[in-house]
C-alpha cells in the first residue's frame, strides 16, 4: 500500500449500524468517521479526535464493509502515528508486551504468579495503572508451551508440519497447542515448533508500539521464509495472530510483506485438520459417540479473515455432536481493550447479546477459537468454554476418556 | 431610485476587488452580480496562486506580476491561502532541454526555483511518477478562489461597499454622451431597481462583451471553456506542475481534503457553457497519469468547468497592456464617457487588475487617495481565545476549518454555536456544523442550498450530498430560515447540481455513490414521485 | 482450502439471504458467502413491489407487471412467481416473528410516510410503517428526538401539507428530549430504536407520548420503536396510549432494514445455512459452460454443484464500470452499453438512466443468457440487482424484485 486512500468509502453507514462499539457507547464517533472521513482530514494535517482511542479493533466493520474498505485498519495506522508523538500509557505497555512477561514469570511457578494477579492487593495496582479490577485476566499455565511441548514424545513420521502457538497458547493454553500436535500426530504428521517465531505483534501494534511490532513482523517473516521455501506448511490456532500474518502486516509493514510477494499468511490448523480429515488421513470412525451440544462462537479476528468457520465444520462432523453457531457478535474483549479500566463496561455490553445468547440457550459446552475470547465468554457467562480442537481430541483420544 | 458614485458590473474576483479597493479609497460604489458572489470563473478554475513559473518563459512580464501578487496574496489572504509550495516536475514524456529555458526565465522574473533531487521529492510526493527526470520548488500555493472573493467582499462591505446578487444588469441608462444610471433586475423577486451613478465599472469577465452590447459598443471577448475533475482525496500535499510549455491538464492542485487537476481549453459558444463532455475528462486522466501513475484508481468526485474570458484586442485596443494578460478599456475612447471595462486577467493578479482600474477611476473622478489593498489583510487573524472556544463547540476538525471559512464572521458563529445545545456536524464529509451553515443561510446573499454549499463546503465531499442534503434542509426548515423555493425543489435543485459534476464521470466508485444517492432520494424517500405529487 | 457444499449463494442483500434459505429449505447443504453485510441494513423492511410505472403510481403491481419490458426481471420471471415468493415471503416472517401485511383485497400499494414528508407507495409492509390511516385523521402530531439530525417535523409537516389530500389536515410537530446523555456524536433512529428495547427505553418512550394521547389521531415518529423488540413494543405503545403509531421512513442508517436483517440471518443460522464472512470472490473456475467452483482468493476454492449470484449491482460491486465499459464482476460477463458515458445517464438526476438498468441479461430460469440468447451458464443464477432490465429507485421495485428472484433462484438450485 503505497498511501492511505480513503476513497472507497461511500459514506453509506453500513459499518456504523454493524459497529458493536458504537452500539453501546455514543463516545466513540462511530467506524466512518473516525476511519474514512477523518482520513481525508489527517492527509491534511488536522488533529487526531480522541474518539480514536475508542476503536476496539475487532474489524466488524471491515467484515460488514460492502466496499471493502478496511476501515479498522484506518484507525490502527492512525492510532500509530499518534502514538508516534503521545507516548502510549506504562498500562498499555504491559498490555502490548505479554509475551515479555510471560518469559518473567515462567521462572516462578504458575499457582504463584496466579495469585499474585488475582489477589486483591494486585488488583487494586492493575486498577491503578488502568486495568480493570473487574476484569478476569487470564491465569498462566503450570507449564508454558515451549517446556510441554520439549518433553511431548512425537512418534517418528515423514510428513511434517510446522506450529505458529502464538502468545495465548504459549503462556495461558499450552493444552490446545498439545491437542493440536497430538492430532497432527495421529494424521501422520510430525509437528516442528521452531522457538524463534515470536509474538505476532496484534497487541504490540494496537496499543501502539510500532517499532516492537515491526521487528517481531521482520523475525517471523524471515522464519516463515524459510519455512515456505522447505516446502512445509506453517500452521496457527489463533485468530488474531491468523489476522496479524494473513491481512495487518501486508498494511502495517508493506515492505516486510513484499519480501514473501506479499503472500503472508499462515495455514489455519483447523482448516488443515479438516482437510485431513477429508483425505482420510484422521479417521473419526473410533471417536466417541455420546450426545453432546455445543454452542459455537466464531471470534471476530476469524470472521475477518474471509476462510469461514473451520472449528466450527469440525465439530459438526463429530458423531454425537450437535454444534450451533451463536451468531450473536462479538465477545468484547478485542484482545486487551476489555481489560481496559475505561473500555471495561463497554466490552461487557457488547458481549452482552452473546452472553444472552449462550446462557438461553440451554447448552452449558461452549466452544471458540480465539483465547481471549474464551476468557470474555467464561467472565460473563460462568459456562466452560473449550476449543474445538480441546474437544475433538477428547473425543478422539480413548486414553482421555 | 438608489444613489451611488460607481456601479460595478460583476461579481467575481475581479468586480469584488475592485469594489474592495474603491471602499478603501472613500469611493461610494455598488457592484452588481447576476448570480452568487463567484459564481463565474473566480470559482471554476484549478485555485492556483501562480508563482509564475508557468509563465516564466512565455511571458515573462506577467510572470513577475504573478510572484509579486503571489507574496501579497499570501501575507493579506492567508486564510484563503494554503502555503503548499508546489513542484515543477520534468517527466519522461517532457523535452529536457526546455528545463534551462524555463530556470533561466525564472530567474529573470525573481521567482525561486530550487532544484529538488528527485528521490527527495519522491519521498515528499510519493504519489508521483518514480521515473521522473528532474524536480524545482517554486512558491505557489493553493487559494480557494470562491472564499478569497468573499473575503474580499467581507472586507468591502467594512468599508461601506454594497453588493446586490442575484441581480442581473438590463439597461445602461446615459444622456449626453454620458453614463448616467444602470438598471438591474433581481432575478429571485423579479423587482427592478435603477441606479443612479456616475461611473460604470464593466467587471463582468466572459459576460463583459454582452454589457458593452448593452451601451451599444462592441468589444472582442471569447469565452473558453476549461475542464476540472476533482478528486476525492489529497494525494498530493504539493501543487504538481509539468516542466514543459502550458498546456491541458498538467497541474494538480491539492486544496483541503480534495485534489484539482485541471485544465482544458476550448472555445465555448456562451459564457455560462459549463457543459463537460466526458472525452474531457478522459484526456485529462490521460494527461495527468504521466505524473500520478494510479491516477485512474483515485475516485473522481465530480467534473466541472469554468470559463474563462480570453480578450480578442481590436484595432483601438491593440498592443496596449497586451503583454499583461488583461485590458482596461476607457469608452470614451469610443464616445461613452463615465464607462470602464476590464479584460482578461487571471486569478493570481486580480488585486493588480482592480488596482489598475481604480487609479484611472480615480483620476477621472478627481479622487487622489491611493490604492491601500496590498497593505491591509482582508480579514483579521480569529484570537486564540476564539479559536479555543470554537474547539469546545465545533465537532471533530470543524474549528479550524470553520475559522478559515468564515472570516469575519467566525467569532458570531462560534457564539451562535456555544448558544446552541448542540451544535450538529450536518456535513460529515467536509465537517460543516449547523451553527456555520445557519448562519450563511441567513445571508441575504444566499437564496438556495447550493448557495450554501459554496460558502461552507456543504455537500462538497466523498457523498455529494446524499446524506448531508436531507438534513441541511431539515435543520434551516426546523429553525425558521426561508428560502425563495420550497425545501424539495431546493433539495432538487442541489441533488442535480451535484448531478452535473457526476455524470461526465460516472464510473467506478463514484457510480457506486450514484446508485446510493438514487436509493435514497429516489428509492427511499420518494422525491422523484412527489415532484408531480405534490402541488407547489 | 476446498470447501465444499451443494449449493453456493454469493452475496448477503436481500436477494441472496433468501436464495439461501429457500436452497435451504430442499435439505441440502447451502453456503452463503458475504462480503459486506449487503445494503438490506441500512434499507427498510418494507417491500416495494412496483409502486410506479412509466412515471406513474401503480395501484396496486400485478396488473401492470404484463405491460412491462420483456427485459424486466419480472416478465422473465413471469407474475406468479412473484405472487408466490411474496406469499412465501409473508408467511416465512410470521413465523420468524416479523409480521409483514400486504393491502388488504381490493386495496392499492401501502402509503408510507418518509422523513423528507413524501409518502412512498409499497405492498409489503409491518403495521407500525402503515400509514393508510393519516387519511382519516385529523390531529396528527409529529415527532423527532432532540439532536436526531434526519428528522426534522416542520419539513416532515411543510412537504406533507404539499399534498392535496392532507394540506387540511392539523399536523403539529415535537421534539422529546433526548434520552442519551453526553453524547459525543448525533443520535439517530437506530440509537433510539436500540434504547427502547431495553426496558428503560419503552418506559422513557412511553412516558414521553403520554402527554399527547387523546389529543392527537395519529403520532408519526422516527423509526425508533425498538429494534429486536419492534412489534411488541408498537402493538404495546398502540394499545396503552390508544392511538394510531406510524414509523416513517428514513434515510440510513435506517432502522428497519436492520430489523429484517437480523430476523433473515437468525433464520440462516437456525436453518444451517453455512456463513463465511469477508469473503471476496475474484474468479471462477468455469468448464464447459458449468461452474466448478469460485476463488475467493490464491488456493480458497469454494466448490459447490449449484451457483446463486446475488452480489449486487454497482453499488455492491456485482457489476464493475469503467469508462465506456460495464461487466458482471465475477464471471466477467460483458454487458451490452454505448461506449459514450455521457449515454449512460438522463441529464435530469431523476430520469431514465441507462446506467440504473444495466446488469445481466437472464432467461426465465435467471441463468444468465450471451446476446444470442443461449444459455452461458448451466448451473448459475443469477438474483437481485446484479440483473438488468429494471431501475429500482425509479419504479421503487428494489426489494419485490431482490425477494422474487432471490426465492426462485434458490427454490431452482435446490430442485437440481
Amino acid at each position: 500500500m503505497k498511501h492511505r486512500n480513503p476513497d472507497k468509502c461511500v459514506a453509506c453507514s453500513t459499518c456504523v449500524v454493524q459497529c458493536p462499539v458504537a452500539e453501546v457507547t455514543s463516545k466513540f464517533l462511530g467506524p466512518r468517521m473516525t476511519g474514512p472521513a477523518s482520513e481525508r482530514f489527517r492527509l491534511l494535517n488536522a488533529g487526531e479526535d480522541e474518539s480514536l482511542s475508542y476503536c476496539a479493533n475487532c474489524k466488524n466493520c471491515n467484515i460488514s464493509c460492502p466496499q471493502g474498505v478496511d476501515v479498522a485498519n484506518i484507525n490502527m495506522l492512525a492510532r500509530t502515528r499518534y502514538s508516534r508523538e503521545h507516548r502510549p500509557s506504562f498500562r498499555d505497555w504491559i498490555l502490548a508486551h505479554g509475551e515479555l512477561e510471560a518469559d518473567l514469570v515462567r521462572f516462578f511457578p504458575s499457582s504463584l504468579v496466579n495469585f499474585g494477579m488475582v489477589n486483591p492487593l494486585t488488583k487494586f495496582v492493575l486498577d491503578a495503572i488502568g486495568i480493570s479490577k473487574k476484569a478476569d485476566l487470564p491465569t498462566f499455565a503450570r507449564d508454558q508451551f515451549p517446556a510441554l511441548f520439549k518433553s511431548y514424545r512425537q512418534p517418528t513420521l515423514h510428513k511434517k508440519v510446522v506450529f505458529f502457538p502464538g502468545c495465548y497458547i504459549k503462556a495461558y493454553a499450552p493444552e490446545t497447542g498439545i491437542d493440536l500436535v497430538w492430532l497432527l500426530n495421529r494424521a501422520g504428521y510430525n509437528v516442528i515448533y521452531p522457538e524463534n517465531f515470536c509474538c505476532c505483534g496484534t497487541p504490540l501494534y494496537t496499543n501502539g508500539f510500532e517499532k516492537d511490532a515491526r521487528k517481531n513482523a521482520a523475525v517471523n517473516l524471515l522464519e516463515l521464509k524459510k519455512w515456505r521455501e522447505e516446502g512445509i506448511p506453517v500452521l496457527s490456532l489463533c485468530p488474531s495472530c491468523q489476522l496479524m500474518f494473513r491481512s495487518e502486516i501486508p498494511i502495517y509493514f508493506p515492505e516486510l510483506a513484499e519480501e514473501l510477494d506479499g503472500k503472508t499468511a499462515l495455514d489455519d490448523a483447523q482448516e488443515f485438520i479438516l482437510s485431513c480429515i477429508e483425505k482420510g488421513e484422521l479417521p473419526l470412525a473410533g471417536a466417541e459417540q455420546n450426545k453432546l451440544d455445543v454452542m459455537y462462537h466464531a471470534p471476530c479476528h476469524l470472521r475477518a479473515q474471509g476462510i469461514g468457520m473451520p472449528g466450527l465444520e469440525l465439530l459438526k462432523k463429530l458423531p454425537g455432536v450437535h454444534a450451533v453457531n451463536a451468531d450473536a457478535g462479538c465477545c468484547g474483549i478485542s484482545g486487551s481493550y476489555g481489560f481496559k479500566k475505561e473500555k471495561y463496561d463497554i466490552g461487557m455490553a457488547v458481549g452482552s447479546q452473546l452472553f444472552r445468547t449462550i446462557k438461553d440457550s440451554g447448552i452449558e459446552q461452549v466452544a471458540t477459537d480465539c483465547g481471549t475470547c474464551r476468557v470474555q465468554i467464561m467472565h460473563g457467562t460462568g459456562h466452560p468454554v473449550a476449543h474445538p480442537l480441546n474437544i475433538l481430541r477428547r473425543r478422539l483420544d480413548t486414553t482421555r476418556r | 431610485m438608489k444613489h451611488t458614485t460607481v456601479v460595478i458590473i460583476g461579481g467575481g474576483a475581479t468586480g469584488i476587488g475592485i469594489l474592495r479597493d474603491l471602499s478603501m479609497r472613500g469611493v461610494k460604489a455598488v457592484l452588481l452580480e447576476q448570480g452568487g458572489i463567484a459564481a463565474g470563473a473566480s470559482s471554476r478554475f484549478h485555485g492556483l496562486l501562480h508563482s509564475g513559473g508557468r509563465y516564466a518563459v512565455k511571458d515573462n512580464e506577467a510572470a513577475r506580476e504573478c510572484i509579486e501578487e503571489n507574496t501579497i496574496l499570501r501575507r493579506i489572504g492567508r486564510e484563503c491561502v494554503e502555503e503548499s509550495e508546489g513542484f515543477f516536475v520534468l517527466t519522461r514524456e517532457d523535452d529536457p532541454s526546455y528545463e534551462k529555458i524555463w530556470v533561466d526565465s525564472c530567474e529573470k522574473a525573481g521567482i525561486s526555483a530550487a532544484p529538488l533531487d528527485v528521490k527527495d521529492a519522491l519521498r515528499l510526493e510519493p504519489n508521483l511518477d518514480p521515473d521522473i527526470r528532474a524536480v524545482y520548488r517554486v512558491p505557489d500555493s493553493s487559494v480557494d478562489g470562491f472564499r478569497l472573493v468573499w473575503h474580499n467582499a467581507m472586507s468591502a462591505r467594512r468599508y461601506g461597499g454594497e453588493m446586490l446578487t442575484h441581480h442581473q444588469v438590463i439597461a445602461i441608462d446615459q444622456e449626453g454622451g454620458r453614463v448616467k444610471a444602470v438598471r438591474a433586475r433581481n432575478l429571485i423577486t423579479g423587482e427592478e431597481v435603477c441606479i443612479a451613478c456616475e461611473m460604470v465599472v464593466n467587471a463582468a469577465g466572459s459576460w463583459a462583451a454582452q454589457i458593452v452590447r448593452l451601451v451599444g459598443l462592441d468589444v472582442g471577448v471569447q469565452p473558453d471553456r476549461g475542464t476540472l475533475i476533482a478528486f476525492n482525496h489529497r494525494f498530493t500535499s504539493r501543487i504538481i506542475n509539468r516542466l514543459h510549455m502550458s498546456s491541458d491538464g498538467d497541474i494538480f492542485v491539492p486544496h483541503g481534503s480534495i485534489t484539482i487537476l485541471g485544465t482544458t481549453s476550448f472555445k465555448a459558444d456562451r459564457p455560462d457553457d459549463h457543459h463537460v463532455p466526458p472525452e474531457d475528462v478522459l484526456r485529462l486522466l490521460d494527461i495527468g497519469e504521466v505524473l500520478f501513475p494510479q491516477l485512474r484508481s483515485y475516485r473522481i468526485l465530480r467534473a466541472f468547468a469554468g470559463t474563462r474570458p480570453l480578450y480578442i484586442s481590436n484595432g483601438s485596443a491593440a498592443g496596449r497592456a497586451a503583454s499583461r494578460g488583461f485590458h482596461i478599456s476607457d469608452h470614451s475612447e469610443e464616445g461613452l464617457e463615465g464607462m470602464l471595462s476590464i479584460f482578461g486577467g487571471k486569478f493570481t493578479t486580480y488585486r493588480l487588475m482592480a488596482e489598475k482600474l481604480c487609479d484611472l477611476l480615480c483620476s477621472k473622478l478627481g479622487v487622489t487617495a491611493k490604492c491601500r489593498t496590498a497593505l491591509e489583510p482582508l480579514i483579521a487573524d480569529p484570537s486564540p481565545e476564539v479559536l479555543e472556544k470554537a474547539r469546545k463547540v465545533f465537532p471533530v476538525h470543524g474549528a479550524e476549518l470553520a475559522a478559515n471559512r468564515l472570516g469575519d464572521a467566525f467569532p458570531t458563529v462560534v457564539e451562535r454555536a456555544e448558544a446552541m445545545k448542540e451544535n450538529t456536524l450536518l456535513c460529515e464529509c467536509e465537517m460543516v456544523s449547523r451553527a456555520e451553515i445557519e448562519f450563511v443561510a441567513n445571508d441575504p446573499a444566499s437564496t438556495s442550498l447550493t448557495d450554501v454549499r459554496l460558502r461552507t463546503r456543504l455537500g462538497m465531499g466523498t457523498c455529494q450530498g446524499t446524506f448531508c442534503s436531507l438534513r441541511t434542509i431539515g435543520t434551516l426548515t426546523e429553525c425558521g430560515v426561508s428560502f425563495p423555493i420550497s425545501p424539495a425543489e431546493n433539495l432538487r435543485g442541489f441533488l442535480q447540481e451535484r448531478w452535473k459534476g457526476l455524470r461526465p464521470a460516472l464510473w467506478g466508485i463514484q457510480a457506486r455513490e450514484m446508485e446510493l444517492g438514487r436509493a435514497v432520494y429516489a428509492a427511499t424517500l420518494n422525491l422523484d414521485g412527489a415532484k408531480h405529487e405534490q402541488e407547489k | 482450502m476446498n470447501r465444499k457444499s451443494d449449493i453456493l449463494v454469493v452475496g448477503s442483500g436481500l436477494a441472496g439471504m433468501t436464495a439461501a434459505l429457500t436452497a435451504a429449505a430442499s435439505g441440502k447443504s447451502v453456503t452463503l458467502l458475504c462480503y459486506g453485510a449487503g445494503s438490506l441494513s441500512i434499507s427498510s423492511d418494507c417491500i416495494d413491489v412496483l409502486g410506479y410505472f412509466g412515471g406513474e403510481r401503480t395501484k396496486e403491481p400485478f396488473t401492470v407487471m404484463e405491460r412491462l419490458p420483456e427485459e424486466h426481471p419480472y416478465r422473465k420471471i413471469g407474475t406468479q412467481a412473484v405472487k408466490t415468493a411474496l406469499e412465501w415471503f409473508e408467511k416465512f416472517c410470521a413465523g420468524a416473528g416479523l409480521d409483514l401485511h400486504k393491502p388488504a383485497e381490493g386495496e392499492g400499494n401501502h402509503e408510507l410516510i418518509t422523513v423528507m414528508g413524501t409518502t412512498k407507495p409499497s405492498w409489503l409492509c409491518p403495521d407500525s410503517h402503515d400509514a393508510a390511516c393519516i387519511r382519516d385523521a385529523k390531529h396528527i402530531a409529529v415527532f423527532t428526538v432532540e439532536n436526531m439530525k434526519d428528522v426534522h417535523p416542520r419539513l416532515i409537516i411543510d412537504q406533507l401539507k404539499h399534498y392535496p389530500f392532507l394540506a387540511d389536515k392539523d399536523f403539529q410537530g415535537f421534539t422529546l428530549p433526548c434520552p442519551i446523555k453526553d453524547a459525543r456524536r448525533n443520535i439517530t433512529p437506530l440509537d433510539i430504536a436500540r434504547y427502547v428495547d431495553k426496558p428503560d427505553g419503552l418506559r422513557w418512550l412511553h412516558e414521553n407520548l403520554e402527554a399527547f394521547a387523546g389529543k392527537f389521531d395519529v403520532f408519526l415518529l422516527p423509526p425508533i420503536c425498538g429494534m429486536e423488540l419492534a412489534q411488541n413494543v408498537w402493538k404495546k405503545l398502540s394499545t396503552e396510549l390508544n392511538v394510531r403509531i406510524v414509523e416513517m421512513i428514513s434515510i440510513p442508517p435506517a432502522v428497519s432494514g436492520l430489523r429484517l436483517y437480523d430476523v433473515l440471518r437468525k433464520s440462516l443460522n437456525q436453518k444451517g445455512v453455512y456463513l463465511a464472512e469477508n469473503v471476496q470472490i475474484l474468479s471462477a473456475d468455469v468448464e464447459q459452460g458449468k461452474c466448478r467452483a469460485l476463488y475467493s482468493e490464491e488456493g480458497q476454492r469454494w466448490e459447490a454443484d449449484e451457483f446463486v449470484i446475488a452480489t449486487g449491482g454497482l453499488l455492491s460491486g456485482g457489476i464493475s464500470t469503467e469508462p465506456g465499459k460495464a461487466w458482471e464482476s465475477i464471471f466477467h460477463i460483458p454487458l451490452n452499453v454505448p461506449a459514450d458515458i455521457e449515454a449512460w445517464s438522463s441529464p435530469d438526476i431523476f430520469g431514465s438512466s441507462l446506467f440504473a438498468r444495466m446488469g445481466v441479461s437472464v432467461g426465465g430460469d435467471l441463468r444468465p443468457l450471451d446476446e444470442g440468447g443461449a444459455i452461458l451458464l448451466k448451473n448459475v443464477r443469477f438474483a437481485g440487482r446484479v440483473l438488468g432490465g429494471y431501475d429500482f429507485a425509479l419504479e421503487k421495485s428494489g426489494h419485490g424484485v431482490a425477494l422474487a428472484t432471490g426465492w426462485l433462484a434458490g427454490t431452482l438450485a435446490g430442485k437440481e
